[in-house]
């Protein structure tokens, strides 16, 4: 079975490469960008230079009939803005619907969340062709591999939409999503220079901070894309450590596939204790030094 | 000037129960504007403001979508009329067939700008605005955070995973907006009572084909937890967590 | 037949007013503004701007067009959901007042200013250290100079939001302050003008609205501050007295619900003894009597507030609504406070605040005795046989 990976960055190339070869056994990769101009990790890479004065978008048409010429049967997209609205035009063209941020994928169809984790819904692609934009975490530890025959595919300008100017945005402080262990701070936090203790913690066993809704709506402790939950972030961390957490659903939803849950709460009726492996019922003023010391 | 703002009416989730099978249960769940649509309906209403242009809000359904309250609801966010697409066929579209069911009443619209959310509450497949793009034939640009006008050309700023663009796009274009874009507004009391005096198109929608289908649709069967709870009150139950941690990121 | 069915508009009004007070009155921010004993001027302004605070207000300064029962609606869901006592549920009320009263000329400065601040734009200086129920007992003066001005003298009492309006409304006894005395007028001051002093009095509960002792010493006004007719300004203060009792009732009820529903989620979830609070039979036979209590509440007003709208007489309904209701709330809010313990007696849980604001309802707007007083002759009246 032939599979398109398109990624946007090196990272994503290189994930979603080796993901592709778990379905099939010929995996192209669409290089839009330097970045993704990396040798090893497919069979074939089809490089378009997009001009650095246009839309990365724009190379939606080439990109387009490149795939009306190849027909692969999957097209495995990374889940940026960018190649979102590349996938979408070319779904378009072949007919079908992009089926997005899978979870795990079966021939042509994937099953992605449903209302923000409510439920699980699978789809089908209807077609000869499958569309999906995944992360590469779903594929789990895999490494790609590929012979790489390099073709430069020509550009087909199309400058509908015009670019006046690019700039980087202030890089994001901390990234959870790759984070191997993840401490989530709650509102059991009533001083903010407690949260020291949280980061302290996270220091002795590799992992990153992030909080509940209330941290970084109601008191602003916490920067906003350090939350985790419905509508924040969705994780799938080997550990996770709610610290003061009530285990509302809310919360819960971007963090019950962790491989183990953890929690510390004053509250021996805690929702959280019911959804965790190991549960500590203290005081976390009293309880963390004496864990961080311990540890 | 037109401006068409497409939204999707979705069930409200706070209602959606979870039946002993697993499967959902909407029958308690009232129709709603799925979230960030209403940041764009409210996006929407602000330039037709600026420009003294025509709101119309577009919405394709079954015809449950087509809800006195919910109709109000939105014709009291500064939106001139409503038009609702409804055909029995019309439960879970995909992307591709909701752009088909929307494109020719779009069309008929005469829209100059066609506006679209940041994604829909239930799926999330941020594809509508491609696909719906496509079927017009019109240009889009997605992720807009700030929109202003240029003679004949709309200006936009988009905000993407690590930079921040600037662009320029011809009209008439399709334009799908981020939730940052405007906070939806408290209906005064005098909206909501003008509200019902709007006008509401209802239009039978046409058949479409899909592009995807839906298998099935499962909450999630909760990962079984070892449940095992160690009191900071009791000698040496600290230690025995601090040893189970340590194993769990060993 | 009496319908109490809800139209989608005031359903829509009702979620509007959750997402505002959800936005704009956080539980810091209703700590905060009972501290400084009123709330900040641009959450008082967007309450007015989405037009909340313009039911009952005529149509003719931009009022919109208003009921009974969306009011007492409207006026139950902002305290329900704000958890707190909400100074602005009356303000469209105090507007309607005035219009009664007023020329044309003071309610366009009134609206103005209103409309500007959000803020009530007077105070009404009624009640005296000697004089509260009993308003004949009333020592006030006002005093003909005999030269186009008039002299104020006197002690006023309990008057809210004199600190934060730029009007005072004084009614005062003309000329001579003995008890066979019943002429009285309404007269317009500015409470910075000279001979005007306040002092804060500092309640026990309600704090968010303020509250102040008002001491009048040769105040110098001129005769055209005369509101309305001379000698008949207290009879022209009582004309909407029902439609505020209906409003009263629907804070107290705004507070029960509050307290209701704080108590009730509390005992689904603690756990005692093993068990959660909500499944031992005393607590159940507690909430039981409290939904009784709030449903009881609830149709009376709604009752009491639907004749309103249909122009039949509400003297009695109203007053056994005020009476009613402002007990019952104080009792269902006790109750709760008894199911949170040791948690609902801290300032951690609002329950204390709901209790205590509850009990300051049986005082104003007419106590709970003078509603009996009021009550009882048309209940006389309403069985005579003859």
């Amino acid at each position: 079975m032939s599979i398109f990976v398109i990624a946007e960055t090196e990272k994503g190339a290189r994930g979603l490469c080796a993901g592709a070869r778990t379905l099939g056994n010929e995996v192209a990769l669409v290089s839009l960008s330097e970045a993704t101009r990396i040798a090893g990790i497919a069979d074939a890479v089809y490089a378009i230079t997009v001009p650095v004065d246009a839309l990365v978008e724009s190379a939606a048409a080439t990109v387009s009939e490149l795939i009306d010429t190849k027909a692969p049967e999957v097209v495995l997209v990374e889940p940026t803005r960018r190649m979102k609205v590349i996938a979408g035009k070319v779904a378009s063209k072949q007919g079908v619907s992009v089926i997005t941020d899978a979870k795990s994928i079966e021939g042509a169809a994937a099953t992605s969340l449903f209302f923000g984790g409510i439920a699980n819904r699978k789809t089908k692609s209807v077609g000869d062709i499958a569309i999906f934009t995944a992360t590469p975490s779903i594929f789990g530890d895999v490494q790609p591999s590929g012979s790489d025959v390099v073709e430069e595919i020509a550009y087909i300008a199309d400058d509908t939409v015009k670019l006046r100017s690019r700039e980087a945005l202030p890089p994001a402080g901390v990234d959870l999503t790759v984070a191997k262990n993840i401490i989530a701070a709650g509102r059991g936090f009533t001083d903010e220079a407690d949260l020291q203790m949280a980061h302290d913690l996270a220091a002795k066993m590799d992992a990153e901070v992030g909080c509940t809704r209330p941290l970084t709506e109601a008191v602003n402790w916490m920067p906003r894309e350090t939350y985790i939950g419905v509508s924040g972030l969705m994780l799938s961390p080997e550990v996770y450590v709610g610290i003061g957490v009530s285990g509302q659903m809310q919360h819960m939803v971007g963090v019950n596939t962790a491989k183990t849950i953890i929690a510390i709460n004053k509250d021996n009726n805690a929702p959280i204790f019911e959804q965790a492996d190991y549960g500590l019922v203290g005081d976390l003023k009293t309880v963390l030094p004496e864990i961080i010391a311990k540890l | 000037m037109n401006i068409v703002t497409v939204a999707k009416i979705v069930c409200d989730d706070q209602d959606i129960q979870i039946a002993s099978d697993r499967t959902l249960d909407y029958s308690k769940a009232r129709p709603t504007v799925s979230t960030y649509d209403l940041n764009a309906i409210e996006a929407g209403s602000l330039v037709a403001a600026e420009k003294g242009a025509t709101h119309i809000v577009v919405s394709a359904g079954t015809p449950s979508i087509d809800d006195t309250k919910n109709n109000k609801n939105i014709l009291a966010r500064g939106v001139d009329s409503l038009t609702l697409i409804m055909n029995d066929d019309y439960a879970d579209l995909d992307a591709k067939a909701t752009a088909e069911a929307l494109a020719p009443t779009v069309k008929d619209l005469a829209a100059d700008v066609v506006i679209c959310g940041d994604g829909s509450a239930d799926i999330y497949a941020q594809q509508v605005d491609v696909q719906l793009a496509e079927a017009l034939g019109l240009p889009v640009v997605t992720a807009v955070s700030k929109i202003s006008f240029e003679g004949s050309a709309l200006v936009a700023e988009r905000i993407l995973e690590a930079e921040k663009e600037v662009v320029e796009i011809a009209l008439p274009a399709v334009v799908s907006v981020v939730p940052d874009i405007a906070l939806p507004r408290i209906c005064g009391m005098r909206d909501i009572m003008q509200a019902g005096k709007k006008p509401v198109t209802k239009i039978d929608g046409a058949t479409v084909v899909r592009g995807a289908e839906v298998m099935e649709t499962l909450a999630p069967e909760p990962a079984p937890r070892k449940k095992m709870l160690f009191d900071a009150g009791t000698d040496g139950d600290i230690d025995k967590f601090v040893a189970a941690v340590a194993e769990a990121i060993r | 037949m009496i319908d109490f069915s809800i139209t989608d508009e005031q359903e829509l009004m009702l979620e509007n007013l959750r997402e505002f007070v959800a936005r704009e009155c956080p539980e810091e921010k209703i700590k905060k503004w009972y501290n400084q004993r009123y709330i900040d001027e641009d959450v008082r302004k967007a309450y007015l701007d989405a037009g909340f605070g313009y039911m009952f207000v005529p149509e003719e300064y931009g009022g919109v067009s208003s009921d009974a029962v969306t009011l007492a609606l409207v006026v139950t869901e902002l305290i329900k959901s704000a958890k707190a006592t909400m100074p602005f549920m009356s303000y469209g009320l105090a507007m309607f007042d005035m219009s009664e009263f007023a020329s044309p000329e003071l309610m366009a400065v009134a609206m103005k200013y209103y409309e500007e601040t959000g803020e009530q734009a007077y105070s009404l200086a009624l009640s005296e250290p000697c004089a509260g129920s009993d308003n004949q007992g009333m020592t006030t003066t006002a005093h003909w100079n005999g030269d186009g001005t008039v002299t104020l003298n006197g002690t006023k009492t309990m008057v809210s939001l004199a600190e934060t309006a730029p009007f005072m409304l004084v009614i005062a006894k003309d000329e001579d302050p003995a008890r066979e005395n019943k002429n009285m007028s309404m007269w317009i001051i500015d409470p910075k003008q000279e001979g005007v002093t306040l002092a804060p009095l500092h309640k026990i509960g309600q704090q968010i609205t303020n509250f102040s002792e008002v001491y009048l010493d040769n105040v110098v006004i001129p005769e055209t501050a005369l509101l309305g007719e001379r000698g008949k300004g207290f009879l022209q203060l009582m004309k909407n007295f029902e439609l505020e009792r209906i409003m009263l009732a629907s804070h107290s009820l705004g507070l029960a619900k509050a307290a209701l529903e704080e108590a009730a989620a509390y005992a689904g979830q603690r756990m005692a003894f093993g068990k959660t609070l909500g499944s031992f039979q005393l607590i159940q036979q507690k909430l039981t009597d409290m939904e009784i209590a709030v449903q009881t509440m609830e149709s009376l007003l709604l009752k009491t507030a639907w004749e309103f709208d249909q122009g039949m007489s509400v003297r009695l309904d109203s007053a056994l609504a005020k009476r009613y209701i402002s007990m019952q709330s104080t009792w269902v809010c006790s109750e709760a406070l008894q199911i949170m313990g040791g948690i609902g007696y801290t300032t951690e849980s609002c329950v204390g605040r709901l209790w205590i604001d509850a009990r300051g309802s049986q005082f104003g707007g007419g106590t709970d005795e003078i509603m009996v007083h009021i009550a009882g002759r048309q209940i006389i009246k309403k069985y005579a046989r003859n």
